[in-house]
């Protein structure tokens, strides 16, 4: 595997954890937020 | 600049949160996701990283990303959101690197890479700004849970360690 593969891989996954951690994050605090909802209808 | 992307995108997003939050951060790294593929393609980015970095990339990114967001939502606002997190880039990694311009024009940048503490409160100052705009976003009942600060300390994490990284020179300043 060159060089400038494993380089431009370790560069996309330094560039997808903040973005994948931020959505993720996100999904729950909406999540969370929807459940707080329904409890307040219930 | 590494997380204060995604920092600058969060409190972008707080002025526009009909976007899809996955456009705007995205659209945050840009340059760098060019860097990325130039570099499993085997091809030079030029000097300074003038093919990805330079004026003329990012300029035709921002429109890229606009018409993209325009298909998407038909949003004049939501557009100008973009285009500026885009151009965000190069205004960004002024402080932490040396950026190019124009073809023959100047290399400019205050190169905080070289001083990774300065780099890391810069980074980190600006992930904290962001995710306070983006809270404001949130339903009342949310902003102080758990999701919500862990969406802030996961950031400053992850800066932490990319400083880290740098500083042990195990990023390299040569990307590719």
């Amino acid at each position: 595997m060159s060089i400038h593969l494993v380089k431009g891989l370790t560069l996309a996954a330094a560039l997808l954890a903040p973005v994948v951690t931020t959505l993720y994050f996100h999904s729950r605090t909406l999540a969370a937020a929807r459940s707080k909802q329904q409890d307040q209808v219930r | 600049m590494y997380v204060g992307h995604i920092g600058f995108g969060l409190g972008a997003y707080s002025f526009r949160k009909t976007l899809p939050l996955w456009l705007v951060l995205v659209a945050a790294q840009i340059p760098d996701w060019l860097d990325a593929g130039f570099c499993v393609a085997g091809v030079g980015r030029g000097p300074f990283g003038l093919y990805t970095h330079g004026f003329v990339p990012i300029a035709i990114a921002a429109v890229a990303a606009g018409a993209l967001t325009f298909a998407m939502t038909r949003d004049a606002t939501g557009v100008l959101v973009v285009v500026i997190v885009v151009a965000s880039h190069w205004f960004l990694d002024y402080f932490t690197g040396m950026k190019p311009t124009w073809p023959g024009g100047p290399v400019l940048g205050m190169s905080l890479y070289a001083h990774p503490a300065v780099d890391m409160l810069v980074e980190t100052a600006t992930i904290l700004v962001g995710w306070l705009l983006y809270r404001r976003t949130l339903p009342a009942s949310v902003r102080n849970n758990r999701w919500t600060y862990a969406t802030l300390f996961a950031l400053c994490a992850l800066q932490v360690a990319g400083s880290i990284a740098f500083a042990l020179n195990m990023g390299g300043h040569a990307k590719c």
